[in-house]
């Protein structure tokens, strides 16, 4: 495949479609509305609506954060949300303290709060995270209403105090509008870091995350943990406001109208959490005989919630940028230096040593006692009919499974017990045989989420994303995709898929590479490109090990095979001559027994 | 006569296009073998006769008149079973129950229906002692004739058989093969997609060989296993031909 | 010892409650893999239904209960359509959302056309109870308990004994296969529904003359009986209803030695434990279960 010189630009970040001026944009904007709230007349009714659209946005943002970006659920939005407006209505009435600490403290047990949960339910994830946080937000409730001695109980808690700068009604407002527009930022710019990418990766395909280097468990619990501080700081800015809290303002319900909230606006994006809390907070006020009977709005938000889910589950900012991102054309690419694979170790003369290692289900011994050894440089085939136990030994080898019995060394390190992502951060790179890459991201993200990995010793310290990017690109460039490396995922094809994410990989620099199946779902043309590829990353003197079943490209690039058949190795040696063996031949054609 | 014909099928998962313009045809009464290495197409085509994914384009006869699309209750209650790969056994009933559910394209009160499964205990009496045993107690072969039992009481004119030697013993897998024999003789066609290509010719009246979603060869058995190119398509060979 | 006694009884009738509740929640989940959060409001809407009946339209206890019946019947399947059929292929996290969806525009719904105030459903019985030694034995607990076992026992000859029964076995333990059978698998799952609605309304109409008939009843009991699967053992039919019946037990002996006010409590506090120390329950993972 031919490959365009790349089209020489200034020297930018090319993956941000906009870039300073939006930035600086988006502070005039928030100092011009700062502005606006504090000297306009303002009556009181108007000035309310502002105030809980500002604070209910803080909480909402914490949405868009752990199932926006992180894709899992929290429906106790509301319990962290009435932390932290407690801690500022207790801590300034009950105890005296300065509105600055209350906020602060309340913040903080949020977040400790959050981090708790988190830390105990993520593993499980799914239906019973759900569950979780809804009974920890009934706990928090029931606290909110019994513990009189210390919460007030039902009455709640009157005359919150504010701070000494912002006194009055107006000058509060202004000063959360002011607290709203740099949270919004923070979290904006969220998705961009590192731990921003780790949750995307995350969301969009948890294993091929873990593979690429990324602690699954750890940045669950971080996006749980912001939300819930999120919602605490939130709510210690409503506290504030409204100088007035009782446990009814903060139960189940609430985190009900705060996922409605982000739903309809658009879950991913703290703008469309901004557009969805404003909506649903006018719309009522708009149609205000909905209030009057009680549970007739509420109705509606659950019927509301289902229909978002089924007809528009990317929310009104979603369904925009959908729409819009097809007239957006990808940003040009600038010239980087040729990619340089240099596997890390330079040790031993064996790159992958396995001793008997077998993975048995109960009864089923998958992979029976199976030995083999990679040596450095080369293409090695592990080969075998279906149900031969190669893909389960692929799945043990990088950690998704646990080894029954035996050894796994990579170079010098015993991986035998390592999790995923640590064998990643020890030089164990793969790519799986029906494609994992991050489906929200565009191809350079998805190559740049590799290349962060810890442990490359190829980026540069303190290189920053400039540095990541280039690494990146130049993985794509070798690939052949340089050119395309600004287009989401979704506008290549299913052979290109496959290219991306051996660029995934080898932007890692990883000392050995582990590839399942790559030929798969290829037509002739891409298998005779990608054998080229595999010959051109091993002249550069990196690892591969390789699991295929298309006899023509195995025999054509390994040098070295070994056989497994009923999860035994029946054959091990040069290429040409382990495939004239009688047993392997019988292996696959089949024998009259 | 024709039972199934088969003309120019394409049949795609989402991009990638598994099945690239496959004509074959199954003659009533026979049993014909589709062989060819894993990733070759085999099972998708089988899928896409019993419904369980539509073709793309192409046509799927069955006795005259098209099946392209039906979904799998329909297609089964016209008479085509489908025993498909992994063997599928239901894990929590017991093998009896298993059975019985086999005829669920047709009426029948659990008396009748429990009786039919008594007797197709004399096509299968490996697994008489296993009648009430639950579906995940057995194994891989004993699994293998409860599923085959299961296709069977649908009372099909058209048996397709998913790879049914795969993963099991040598020993095993003749005692299925007899049983392929033995239900070819009572007049059911099947069609019988196989890895394991020397057992798979070793019963059919006629083979196809495909590769990489295309139709390779296809002839009598004898014909087959003496063409070097079978060998190719399983071991690799004949693309590196077409390169030079 | 007596007060032992009497606690006992009402703990298991209390369980018998939650049993049931979690009876439904399980029978959904094996069959379609969704999470059902809106499976307490079922309890609570049959309850409504029968004060409608019952108490407004003044009509005999029986006719109420059927007419109570059916309405759920025709909930449980207008769910299956509304909420389950359109997200069937998607992943399990927007069904979440939308089965909270669900459950909150039921609860709203009922509270706009009822009101806020706790309703009033009387006992089946004019008896309200009688002593047996230093026990007293509440009649509507006796019905409850009675109810349930009978109850028990037509699930486990329906599920064990018939061809519907097998095939929605079938169909829950593998849908595509039942599907190559020719069993109709969309019909199974409208049948598993609609089960699961009458007999989530069945409990709730049993626990309302105990408690108040009230908005919140639902979603209480819900969380109750999630809280029993899990400790039986997620996806377990016998574990749901063991674990029914401890958290009935544990909820009531808390009560009376420990706190009223957090009775509540005491279901989400042994929820956050087992799933924090033992999240396969007590049964763990019943190996049928894996295919």
């Amino acid at each position: 495949m031919s490959v365009e010189a790349p089209i020489r630009t200034a020297r930018r970040s090319p993956s941000r479609f906009a870039i300073a001026p939006a930035h600086i944009g988006y502070f005039v904007l928030s100092a011009v509305a700062v502005l606006l709230v504090s000297r306009a007349s303002l009556d009181g009714y108007i000035l309310n609506i502002l105030m809980q659209a500002a604070t209910y946005s803080v909480a909402v943002f914490g949405l868009s954060v752990v199932l926006g970006l992180c894709g899992q659920i929290n429906l106790a939005q509301a319990a962290f949300f009435g932390i932290g407006a407690y801690a500022v209505g207790l801590g300034t009435v009950d105890y005296g303290l300065s509105y600055w600490v209350c906020l602060v403290i309340g913040t903080v047990a949020a977040l400790l709060a959050g981090a708790f949960l988190g830390m105990t339910t993520l593993r499980l994830g799914g239906h019973y995270l759900a569950m979780v946080t809804i009974s920890f937000q009934q706990i928090v409730t029931l606290i909110m209403t019994n513990a009189v001695g210390f919460t007030h109980g039902p009455d709640g808690v009157p005359s919150i105090g504010r701070p000494a700068l912002f006194q009055t009604s107006q000058s509060y407002l202004a000063f959360a509008v002011a607290a709203l527009a740099i949270i919004g930022y923070c979290v904006w710019n969220l998705k961009d870091t590192r731990l921003g990418r780790a949750m995307r990766a995350v969301r969009d395909n948890e294993l091929a995350a873990s593979v690429a280097g990324i602690n699954v468990y750890r940045t669950k619990v971080a996006a749980f943990a912001i939300s819930a501080l999120l919602g605490g700081l939130g709510g210690g800015l409503f506290a504030g406001g409204f100088t007035y809290v009782s446990p009814d303002q903060f139960s189940f319900a609430e985190s009900i109208v705060f996922l409605t909230m982000a739903l309809l606006g658009g879950v991913a994006s703290p703008i469309g959490s901004a557009i969805g809390t404003g909506l649903l907070i006018l719309i009522p006020e708009w149609l205000r005989f909905l209030k009057s009977i009680p549970g007739l709005y509420l109705a509606i938000y659950g019927v509301a919630v289902i229909l978002i889910i089924i007809f528009m589950p990317d929310g009104i900012w979603g369904f925009v940028t959908n729409f819009l991102r097809r007239f957006i054309r990808p940003v040009q690419v600038a010239a980087v230096p040729p990619l340089v694979l240099a596997p890390d170790r330079t040790g031993t003369e064996t790159v992958l040593d396995v001793k008997g290692l077998s993975k048995h289900f109960g009864g089923l011994k998958a992979v029976d006692n199976v030995d083999f050894a990679v040596r450095r440089g080369g293409i090695h085939a592990l080969i075998g009919p279906n149900g031969s136990g190669k893909t389960t030994t692929l799945n043990v080898l990088s950690g998704l499974y646990k080894a029954t019995s035996g050894h796994v060394r990579l170079g010098e390190s015993d991986i035998t017990n390592l999790s995923p992502h640590r064998r990643t951060w020890d030089g164990l790179g793969r790519t799986f045989q029906n494609i994992r890459l991050f489906r929200s991201m565009t191809a350079l993200e998805n190559v740049v989420v590799g290349a962060e990995r810890r442990g490359n010793s190829l980026i540069a310290e303190g290189g920053g994303y400039a540095a990541l990017e280039e690494r990146a690109l130049a993985a794509l460039e070798f690939v052949g995709l340089g050119p395309r490396a600004n287009e989401p995922i979704t506008r290549f094809s299913y052979g290109h898929q496959r290219l991306i994410e051996i660029a995934r990989a080898l932007a890692a620099n990883p000392t050995l590479l582990l590839l399942d199946e790559p030929a798969a779902g290829l037509n002739s043309t891409e298998k005779r490109a990608l054998h080229d590829l595999l010959e051109r990353i091993a002249a550069q003197g990196l690892t591969i090990l390789l699991i295929d079943h298309d006899m023509t490209l195995v025999s054509g690039a390994a040098q070295h095979i070994t056989v497994l058949n009923f999860g035994k190795r029946i054959a091990d040696g040069e290429s040409m001559s382990v495939l004239r063996q009688p047993d392997v031949v019988s292996a696959y054609l089949g024998s009259e027994t | 006569m024709t039972l199934l014909a088969i003309k120019d099928l394409i049949v795609r998962y989402g991009e990638i296009e598994a099945v690239h313009g496959v004509t074959l045809d199954v003659e009533e009464g026979q049993v014909v073998t589709l062989l060819g290495s894993n990733g070759a197409g085999k099972s998708t085509t089988l899928r896409a006769i019993s419904g369980l994914i539509a073709p793309a384009a192409g046509e799927l006869l069955y006795d005259g008149k098209s099946i392209a699309g039906h979904s799998p209750e329909a297609v089964v209650r016209l008479g085509i079973s489908h025993v498909p790969e992994g063997r599928r056994v239901f894990p929590g009933l017991s093998v009896r129950e298993n059975i019985m559910l086999g005829a669920s394209n047709r009426r029948g009160g659990a008396g009748a229906l429990g009786r039919e499964a008594d007797k197709m205990f004399e096509l299968f009496p490996d697994i008489r002692p296993f009648r009430d045993a639950l579906g995940w107690t057995l194994s891989g072969g004993q699994q293998q004739m409860v599923a085959v039992a299961r296709g069977l009481m649908a009372k099909p004119r058209l048996l397709l058989l998913d790879e049914p030697s795969l993963g099991l013993a040598p020993v095993i897998v003749q005692a299925v093969f007899r049983i392929i024999s033995e239900i070819r003789r009572r007049g059911t066609t099947v069609l019988l997609v196989e890895q394991n290509a020397r057992m798979g010719l070793s019963v059919a009246d006629y083979g196809y060989v495909l590769e990489s979603g295309r139709l390779a060869l296809g002839g009598k058995p004898d014909e087959l296993w003496g063409n070097e190119a079978i060998r190719a398509a399983y071991l690799g060979g004949g693309q590196v031909a077409a390169r030079i | 010892m007596s007060l032992v006694l009497q606690l006992l009884f009402t703990g298991i009738g209390i369980g018998a409650v939650y049993a049931l509740v979690a009876l439904g929640f399980v029978l959904i989940f094996r069959a379609t893999n969704v999470v059902n959060f809106a499976q307490g409001e079922f309890s609570m809407v049959a309850a409504f239904l029968m004060v409608l009946c019952a108490v407004d339209l003044e009509l005999p206890y029986w006719l109420s209960f059927l007419i109570a019946l059916g309405g759920m019947a025709f909930l449980g399947a207008m769910f299956n359509l509304g909420v389950y059929y359109p997200l069937r292929h998607r992943s399990f996290l927007p069904v979440i959302i939308s089965t909270i969806g669900a459950s909150i525009f039921l609860a709203n719904s009922t509270l706009a056309l009822y009101g806020p105030q706790p309703q009033v459903l009387q006992g089946w019985f004019e008896t309200p109870g009688f002593q047996v030694g230093p026990v007293y034995l509440d009649s509507q607990y006796l019905l409850i308990i009675a109810v349930t076992i009978v109850l028990v026992a037509f699930q486990y000859w329906f599920f064990e004994h018939t061809l519907l029964g097998k095939k929605l076995q079938a169909t829950s333990q593998d849908k595509e296969m039942a599907s190559l059978l020719g069993i109709p698998v969309a019909r199974m799952i409208m049948i598993t529904f609609i089960y699961s609605a009458v007999i989530g309304g069945i409990a709730g109409i049993l626990v309302a003359p105990v408690l108040f008939v009230s908005i919140q009843m639902g979603s209480s009991i819900a969380l109750k009986a999630f809280a029993a699967t899990i400790i039986g053992g997620f996806g377990d039919v016998a574990g749901a209803i063991i674990g029914g019946l401890a958290l009935g037990i544990i909820e009531t002996f808390g009560a009376a030695y420990i706190s009223v006010p957090y009775k509540d409590g005491f279901a989400f506090l042994v929820l956050v434990l087992f799933l924090a120390f033992r999240p396969q329950g007590i049964f763990g993972e019943r190996v049928a279960e894996k295919a």
